[in-house]
């Protein structure tokens, strides 16, 4: 088991790197940010100034050595807008969009399996045929609009929930939570809903099908012959097999959904990393958009990390094969 | 020939008490798959009765109707499948087919159903131990865990099982088809049923493990009086294990008595089929004599005996569907020419 | 030219009829072709239909802006659906609006289609190492979330409606690639290629005139999805404000001029192009649901 953790660990690694190597020379060949960031009239000095403390004027592999030296200690050069810490900037940006990304996969399972599972169920009950129905709502619907109309039905016409920003927080550990004041609350309910749209019609679709699959297995049959309850015919058997695909799916979705989050922080003003890198790609802040990808690509491979380790936890059978 | 190991003293007789209920009693069983207009009746009008510790074997092809008797009796047919009429007893009470929590409470308790695949019988994603205790906890309450996992572990040792506590906490892929199979009966027998409904539970086992689990089945059955429905195509196999058989064909009973009697005397050119089709290892035929056509489909059957068109005896007469008729002896046949009448081809 | 029974033409045309037929069995599949139809006719009828260029700067007046729906305008018509704050008509954007996401999200499919399509029957039919190593490019390219590509290449490449036809091709060429490779490698199995190979013929004939039209269908389903999928990002990025300039507004950029004015209440900038869009996104995924139907039925005993 811990040979499998370490290999997984080693694999991970590797991708990361890679990532920086593909990342950094495609951030730092586009464009010439000196032209965006200091009035093309400036003095030849200025602009000397300014390139020789960015470092623009070194050759591209020592600008990347510099990088990773730096990257090491945890430094990612510093922001050419804030004059911060690239890393410090997306270190402050990034539990605000975990807190939405996780609100958002919390909102989508929760309503997700059990309507998948009734969908799977009784496939051919009216209230399934509905809810197929709004799946495919769901796909076709664009996240940012709905963002907006939430925005409108319930900040502007019912006035009970805010349209931005993200409300109070509680320090835990040094990370800042909101979702555990009502303030806080409030202002995560329409953004973590938005983001959920967006994987709740892959969620339904994927329990159903699953359900119908192992609905059809002979333990199915085997534990009504028992005389087991429906519910827990149902409930356990059928459930924990569900579990097996979905986790998968999941594990692949998070990071999809991380991405999309800049839409939603976009719409609802949270202050997350999404925010963050439109405002960073329009201004061409080079080293907080390379902190952005290098930390999203961090996420990616501790999902995936934790997902294998999730799965070999739900299934008994690959824990055999991840000790050889 | 077969049937030659069934001089064999060792076997109890049944004991028919009057005053005892059958144990399992079914009367015109009708089970129809379909929608609308296009109904199958893969179950048509069967009965049968079994005595306390009985051993009843349902034989027949596949597509007989053998394996939805066995699920139409435990009220586990799938849609499309109904069961559309007919009455089940079971230790005299008869069961409501509407009543859903009354079934439930009937199987795995009175009435118990081990399967013919042992791969997926069990779940492959949980302990072996909650799929026993469960089976427990289904019906009372009241055991305690430990008691549970006490007498799921005493019936795991029952079935032959080397170090059941060990086993209890493994899942299904760490065992053999065979050990599965017999994880199966162990669970079937935690609530001591009355009747256990056994289809095909051997078909998918190696021949040397048939044996043996055929030896334990009918060991348990015998010690703990536990009355026996198997359900197979195997002909050699009912000589070995069954005190009744039932032969089905096209959803129909066409024959049944004593195994004995029908082994060395069968009634119906179908059953005579059946038992000149298995290959005898100590007699050397020139030939093995299948039986001519093919398994009939249901969709399509035709409207006399539905054996008719792979008969060698069949007659004019045989166009009018025969009835199911109860000879003096208690067998029964469904046959206009039954064999020991001296008809021949 | 005679129309002997058996002429490629008849054969095609009477499939094609048959397809209709078995396709129309469904009430949401009609639907939705219904729908994404008219959609299709009204952008390509734009001019006629819009009482207004909405761009052009002459026809603009400012005493016309955030006119409500219903009201008429200095020009003298009713605005349907309201105006923008410049004084643009909405229901004559939404109609502007639609022929550049349409277009935008049928160039980027079509071109995905067939550079993945013909990457996948390509590999399909290749086998081997070159098989392996497209794949291989293939699942590294999907690994990655569509947005995030999209956003970091329209970084590096700036604004225009190339760039984002590119930026969406870079994303979904991958998916027909995979899709066509799974239907080739089926279809390679069967005799009928073992036959044509037989016959001796080269190795692009066989591709083209056998492995190519046979995988088609599985092809097929996935294209009006992807096409729906492309018109939404494309739309979002627009909202992003990244992407197309402001020259060539789609319906995600006319969408997003409308965001700010939310709070105050002045939905129609926002609600009714937003249904335009749902109403076409919706359409192509009934008819791509629909297709997946026919190709391949579930749940039939």
């Amino acid at each position: 088991m811990t040979l499998f953790i370490v290999r997984r660990l080693l694999q991970g690694v590797f991708v990361i790197v890679a990532m920086s190597v593909v990342v950094f020379v495609g951030i730092y060949l586009i464009g010439n940010p000196v032209d965006i960031l200091i009035n093309p009239q400036a003095s030849i000095e200025l602009k000397q100034a300014t390139i020789e403390r960015l470092g623009l004027d070194l050759p591209l592999p020592l600008q990347y050595f510099r990088f990773v030296a730096g990257a090491l200690q945890g430094d990612l050069g510093q922001s050419y807008v804030y004059s911060v810490s690239a890393f410090s900037l997306i270190g402050t940006a990034l539990p605000a969009t975990l807190e939405l990304a996780f609100s958002g996969l919390f909102i989508a399972l929760v309503i997700g399996i059990p309507l998948g599972m009734w969908a799977g169920y009784r496939p051919n009950h009216w209230s399934s045929k509905v809810i197929m129905g709004f799946s495919i709502l769901g796909f076709s619907l664009p996240t940012f609009w709905v963002g907006l109309m939430m925005i409108l039905v319930f900040s502007v016409e019912l006035g009970i929930l805010p349209s931005g920003g993200r409300g109070d927080t509680v320090s835990v550990l040094g990370v800042e939570f909101s979702f555990l004041t009502l303030d806080g609350l409030s202002h995560l309910v329409l953004p973590a809903f938005n983001l959920a749209l967006f994987k709740l019609g892959l969620v339904i679709r994927l329990v159903r099908a699953s359900m119908q699959e192992t609905l059809k297995q002979d333990y199915i049959r085997f534990a009504r012959a028992k005389g087991l309850r429906e519910r827990d015919v149902v409930g356990v058997h059928a459930f924990r097999n569900i579990l097996l695909p979905l986790t998968t799916v999941i594990g692949l979705e998070f990071g999809s959904l991380v991405a999309f989050a800049v839409v939603t922080e976009t719409i609802f003003a949270w202050p997350g990393m999404g925010r963050l890198i439109i405002n960073s790609i329009g201004v061409l802040d080079r080293p907080v958009i390379v902190a952005y990808l290098m930390m999203t690509a961090v996420i990616f491979v501790i999902i995936n990390l934790i997902v294998d380790i999730a799965y070999s936890f739900l299934d008994p059978r690959v824990r055999m094969e991840g000790n050889n | 020939m077969i049937g030659a190991e069934q001089d064999d003293p060792g076997r109890p007789m049944i004991s028919t008490d009057a005053a005892r209920p059958p144990v399992l009693e079914v009367s015109d069983l009708v089970t129809t798959f379909g929608v609308g207009n296009r109904r199958v009746v893969a179950v048509d009008s069967v009965s049968f009765t079994v005595q306390r510790g009985e051993i009843m074997a349902i034989v027949g092809e596949s597509g007989s109707g053998k394996s939805v008797t066995g699920l139409s009796i435990m009220g586990l047919v799938d849609p499309p499948g109904k069961v559309v009429s007919g009455t089940i007893r079971v230790d005299g009470v008869t069961l409501d087919r509407k009543n859903e929590a009354a079934l439930r409470h009937i199987r795995g308790n009175k009435l118990a159903m081990i399967f013919q695949d042992p791969m997926m019988t069990l779940n492959p994603v949980l302990k072996i131990s909650r799929q026993m205790t469960e089976a427990i906890t289904a019906h009372d309450r009241h055991v305690s865990h430990k008691q549970a996992r006490q007498r799921a572990c005493d019936a795991l040792a029952l079935v032959g099982i080397p170090s059941p506590e060990e086993r209890l906490d493994g899942y299904p892929h760490e065992l053999s088809g065979g050990m599965r199979q017999r994880v199966s009966i162990a669970t079937a027998l935690l609530n001591h049923p009355s009747v256990i409904i056994a289809d095909e539970p051997t078909t998918a086992l190696d021949v040397t493990i048939q044996s043996q689990i055929l030896y334990e089945i009918e060991r348990i059955c015998q010690t703990h009086g536990t009355a026996l429905v198997w359900i197979t195509h195997d002909m050699s196999v009912v000589a070995n294990l069954a005190h009744n058989v039932i032969v089905m064909y096209a959803g129909r009973v066409v024959e049944s008595g004593p195994v004995r009697e029908v082994l060395e005397h069968p009634l119906h050119p179908y059953t005579r089929g059946l038992i000149d089709s298995v290959p005898d290892i100590d007699v050397r035929k020139g030939r093995l004599t299948p039986i001519p056509g093919m398994t009939p489909q249901l969709l399509d059957l035709p409207p006399g005996c539905k054996f008719a068109p792979r008969c060698p005896l069949r007659v004019a007469q045989c166009d009018v569907e025969p009835p199911l008729t109860t000879r003096p002896d208690g067998r029964r046949v469904r046959c206009v020419r039954p064999l020991d009448t001296g008809a021949s081809a | 030219m005679t129309t002997h029974p058996y002429s490629p033409w008849r054969q095609r045309s009477r499939r094609l009829r048959i397809f209709g037929r078995r396709y129309a069995e469904s009430p949401t599949g009609v639907i939705g072709a219904v729908i994404f139809g008219t959609i299709v006719l009204m952008a390509i009828a734009a001019p006629l239909l819009s009482p207004q260029d909405p761009y052009d700067m002459m026809v603009l007046n400012l005493m016309d802006s955030r006119l409500s729906p219903g009201e008429v305008g200095s020009a003298g018509f009713v605005h349907v659906l309201g105006t923008d704050d410049q004084g643009r008509d909405i229901w004559s954007m939404i109609l502007y609006g639609l022929r550049i996401s349409l277009s935008v999200g049928l160039g980027a499919g079509g071109i995905s289609f067939a550079l993945g399509g013909f990457v996948g029957i390509f590999a399909a039919y290749r086998g081997g190492r070159i098989d392996a190593i497209i794949m291989r490019l293939v699942d590294f390219q999907l690994s990655f979330p569509a947005i995030l590509v999209a956003l970091v290449l329209l970084a590096a490449l700036g604004s225009g409606i190339d760039k984002v036809v590119i930026a969406l091709v870079t994303v979904q060429w991958a998916y027909f690639a995979r899709t066509a490779r799974s239907a080739a490698l089926v279809e390679r199995q069967k005799d009928y290629i073992a036959g044509a190979k037989s016959l001796g013929l080269s190795e692009s004939r066989t591709i083209l005139g056998h492995l190519l039209p046979n995988s088609l269908p599985a092809i097929m389903v996935i294209a009006a999805i992807q096409v729906a999928n492309a018109i939404l990002l494309e739309a979002t990025l627009s909202f992003l404000g990244l992407g197309l300039s402001v020259t060539e507004p789609s319906l995600g950029m006319v969408i997003s001029n409308g965001f700010q004015h939310i709070l105050s209440g002045r939905y129609w900038m926002t609600v009714y192009p937003g249904i335009a869009l749902v109403l076409t996104v919706l359409s192509l995924n009934l008819i791509g649901d629909r297709l997946r139907e026919m190709l391949d039925p579930r749940g039939q005993s």
